[in-house]
């Protein structure tokens, strides 16, 4: 109901109201800050004093995943992870924390701990009316004991982008991986580390105004240098539970023998 | 005088539609906004803006929540990406230390794996 209002609100604006065209009563000619949301407060030369909106958010996000590989070189592996992220959100920007604990399992092998622990900052813009992007830095904390004790702290930059559409929305984004492993150089065993290119482009649509679905096609340099490109295609759904719940569900099938033959992940989240 | 007949009538529509969906009556505070002088518009605005911002506070979280919600959708499934990546990439320092483990005689906690030996040089162990 309060879209409709939102709406017949700003058609009335444009077609009645121009002089004051974001209806801050302070008239277009004299507003210093001629685009103020209906949400902000404004003082008498129509810039913002408050806003009605918080401009902090946060959420919290719980995951299981599990995935499923079959290397040639290793035997056939299970692995379920736990996942835990926290986001604080101030207007455009964002910081992550995530992490996650494994339990992999295979005929004659298994081992379990802490993965990777990633931290990011994230800045969000709409460069275009349709187009939303999100660029970010982070760094991978070695928090996964890899056993070779050459396990080093690595950077990246991530952009993602947006298009939406009505009810079809294009999506794909970049990032780029400092792989600072240390190399292996002894007489038994050559081993050497590589940045890391990643990328995916995908379709999704809203059938309803709370689920959101899609695919993509990922891919994502191997951090080993020699090791074929790791590719797979992804099913995803995301689903607005309520004003604060949401959930997301993915499944990603391997397309080169350097992924995973299987994954799949569930999380919940709740922002406030 | 055109702007504020135009303003006048603005607030009107803006006065039928809100009364429409709230039922509450606003008349009172739109009368003051027209009759007010443009210096104190503003400061009105302000007033009439808070208090329909709490006619209706689900309404006005569910379209703050709708608006809010691509965004989340498009943060949520960047990271859903880099979460996939991630586990990839575990996966494959996993079966990498088994292999170099293996390569250099030592072995890591648990049991023992039993990669097979690759016939080339550097890291091949995925390669068919």
């Amino acid at each position: 109901m309060k879209n409709i209002f939102i709406v017949l609100f700003v058609f009335t604006i444009g077609l009645y109201a121009y002089e004051d065209s974001d209806m801050d009563g302070v008239e277009d000619s004299i507003d210093k800050c001629p685009n103020t949301l209906i949400t902000d407060l404004v003082d008498i030369n129509g810039c913002v004093i408050k806003s009605l909106v918080s401009p902090h958010h946060y959420d919290f996000i719980l995951g299981a995943s599990y995935s499923q590989v079959d290397y040639n070189t290793n035997e056939k592996t299970d692995t379920v992870s736990e996942n835990v992220q926290l986001d604080y959100y101030y207007k455009n920007y964002s910081l992550q924390l995530a992490t996650s604990y494994f339990n992999s399992d295979s005929p004659t092998y298994s081992t379990n701990g802490l993965n990777d622990t990633f931290l990011a900052g994230y800045y969000g813009m709409k460069p275009l009316k349709n187009l939303s992007a999100r660029v970010g830095v982070g760094i991978i904390l070695p928090t996964y004991d890899s056993g070779l004790n050459n396990n080093n702290t690595d950077y990246l930059v991530t952009l993602s982008l947006s298009y939406t559409l009505s009810n079809l929305n294009l999506f794909g984004g970049y990032s780029y991986t400092f792989i600072e492993d240390d190399d292996l150089d002894t007489s038994s065993v050559y081993v050497k580390y590589q940045d890391v290119n990643s990328y995916y482009i995908g379709l999704g649509f809203y059938p309803t105004s709370k689920l959101y679905l899609s695919s993509s096609y990922n891919s994502s340099d191997s951090i080993y240098e020699g090791v074929e490109v790791i590719t797979s295609a992804s099913i995803y759904a995301y689903y607005s539970i309520n004003q604060h719940f949401f959930t997301t569900l993915n499944y990603a099938y391997g397309l080169s023998d350097s992924a995973s033959n299987h994954s799949a992940s569930l999380r919940i989240g709740y922002y406030f | 005088m055109k702007f504020f007949i135009r303003f006048v009538f603005s607030i009107f529509l803006f006065g039928y539609f809100t009364l429409s969906i709230a039922e509450v009556s606003i008349d009172a505070q739109i009368q003051e906004i027209k009759q007010a002088p443009p210096a104190q518009r503003a400061q009105l605005m302000n007033e009439l803006k808070i208090r329909l911002s709490n006619m209706n506070q689900q309404d006005r979280s569910d379209a703050i929540s709708q608006m809010q919600q691509q965004n989340r959708v498009h943060a949520a499934q960047a990271d859903n990406m880099k979460q996939m990546q991630s586990m990839e990439r575990r996966n494959q320092r996993e079966a990498g230390t088994q292999y170099i483990q293996n390569q250099m005689g030592t072995h890591s906690e648990g049991t023992t794996n039993t990669p097979t030996p690759d016939s080339g040089s550097g890291m091949k162990f995925m390669r068919y």
